[in-house]
């Protein structure tokens, strides 16, 4: 159970079950919750610039998830570099990065920089919401370098479009994230991110169409237990991201 | 950080909320301000839910708050923790003023209470919340008197809720006083210091920190306005 699929083996990747970027903090803890070895360690997703938490900041609880609004708090890259880099590389597991381009001049300096990495064997492209078509190809253009790469698909931002610009570019996979929700707090509606098994069928159905494509996926949101993965593995799903799981 | 298995005894209302009591497999030590996060078994609740020590004797425990969900006596329930940092009240401060600013949980302060009590030290609480299982020895005034109790006393620790703080630092710190004034922060904290996901993340005069991991208790003087 539990084998590698060839687009992780080709990375050196020993395990299919990964973190979303951010989940286990900028170093993974000593002990791990799920009982699943860590194939590569994802910190959280790094933008060029240093990124402030969200002012409205909070988590929202519903039947089966949890919304988060954090607004990617993040020191930027270099600085994330220069503060976890030595430590990176000093991992078991090898390192994933998670990337925040707001263009593709933005994509380009962060592709060099993770090049720059040894530890890192490849990084996923969160792409700006709202991006036109043509924004996303020219981002995805300027992430070429020496690194192999992934692109974040929100489960919400599925479509044909969409997955067809990834599908021409040079990008290895899709990894099918977490989609946006709005709840009432109090009297604010709040907007962020959505996470929780509650997820997990509309997850499925859309990686399970992907693999039927032919496309490399991996299931980034909607995963709450080893088994859950197993079967997507079994699937043809080609790694398994888990997020809150990791805070059971 | 240690993970016990209990037995949830009682639920039971309080001023603001519910809480439980809990009874343990093993004793469970803490510093007052410290957290623990707490799931029972067989619970649809996704994430452990985070709460503060309040009362502890021998092998019980009582925690708040208890959000809304389908816990019940007779569950087990598995503690983990203490996490977090809590509160340091220097040695020399024998007159100790506690207050429960807005509509804080005053419950929170009761730990540091009854350690401060014990060691022969004088302590007062402002608050409105009516409270349980007070000690003989606590005065309690009410939260009018606020100011003084910061006067009077060598040391102070507050209850806030996180978006109190700005009129936190606005009233207590304002007065060139330099006595220590520690400030516990009330706050969503989903990952529970697992990740640095920065939904618990404070402003202070260093940067930006997390109250799950460098908190919940922070020295007041270091924390900055949003």
């Amino acid at each position: 159970m539990s084998e590698v699929s060839a687009v992780l083996a080709e990375l050196g990747i020993s395990s299919p079950w990964l973190n979303v970027p951010g989940f286990l903090g900028y170093l993974p803890p000593a002990k791990l919750e799920l009982g699943v070895p860590l194939g590569a360690f994802l910190p959280p997703p790094l933008s060029v610039i240093a990124r402030s938490p969200a002012s409205s900041r909070t988590s929202i609880p519903f039947a089966g998830g949890m919304l988060i609004r954090s607004g990617l708090p993040n020191p930027g890259l270099a600085e994330a570099m220069r503060q976890y880099g030595t430590r990176w590389g000093r991992l078991e597991a090898p390192l994933w990065l998670g990337l925040l381009p707001r263009d593709a001049t933005d994509a380009q300096e962060m592709s060099a920089r993770a090049d720059e990495l040894e530890c890192a064997v490849t990084f996923e492209m969160l792409l700006p919401r709202g991006a036109t078509v043509q924004k996303r190809a020219d981002i995805l253009a300027a992430a070429q370098g020496e690194k192999p790469f992934f692109v974040e698909l929100p489960l919400d931002e599925v479509s044909r479009e969409a997955v067809e610009v990834i599908r021409k570019s040079s990008a290895r996979g899709i990894v099918v994230s977490a989609p946006r929700g709005t709840l009432l707090q109090g009297d604010q509606w709040v907007s962020g991110r959505l996470y929780g098994p509650a997820l997990h069928p509309q997850m499925v159905r859309v990686v399970k169409d992907m693999v039927q494509a032919g496309l490399t996926v991996i299931a980034g949101c909607g995963v709450s237990t080893a088994a859950q993965g197993e079967a997507l593995l079994q699937l043809g799903v080609s790694a398994i991201q888990f997020d809150i799981a990791w805070w059971g | 950080m240690a993970r016990v298995q209990g037995i949830i005894n009682e639920l039971f209302e309080t001023g603001e909320g519910q809480g439980i009591s809990v009874g343990l497999a093993t004793p469970l030590n803490f510093v007052p301000g410290q957290y623990f996060r707490a799931a029972v078994d067989g619970s649809d609740e996704v994430l452990p839910q985070i709460f503060f020590p309040i009362q502890k004797n021998s092998l019980n425990l009582t925690l708040e708050p208890l959000r809304e969900g389908r816990w019940q006596p007779g569950q087990e329930i598995s503690l983990r923790g203490p996490l977090g940092n809590g509160f340091q009240m220097p040695a020399a401060a024998e007159h100790v003023g506690l207050i429960s600013f807005g509509s804080a949980n005053a419950a929170l302060l009761l730990p540091l209470a009854v350690a401060l009590l014990a060691e022969g030290k004088e302590v007062a609480l402002a608050t409105a919340a009516p409270l349980r299982g007070l000690p003989p020895a606590l005065e309690v005034l009410p939260p009018e008197q606020a100011q003084d109790v910061t006067i009077w006393a060598d040391g102070v620790a507050i209850s806030a809720w996180r978006n109190d703080l700005g009129q936190v630092i606005e009233r207590f710190r304002g007065n060139g006083s330099r006595k220590l004034i520690q400030v516990l922060v009330q706050t969503d904290m989903p990952c529970g210091g697992v990740a640095a996901c920065g939904v618990c993340a404070l402003p202070t005069k260093k940067g930006w920190k997390l109250t799950c991991k460098d908190g919940p208790v922070f020295v007041l003087g270091e924390l900055a306005a949003e």
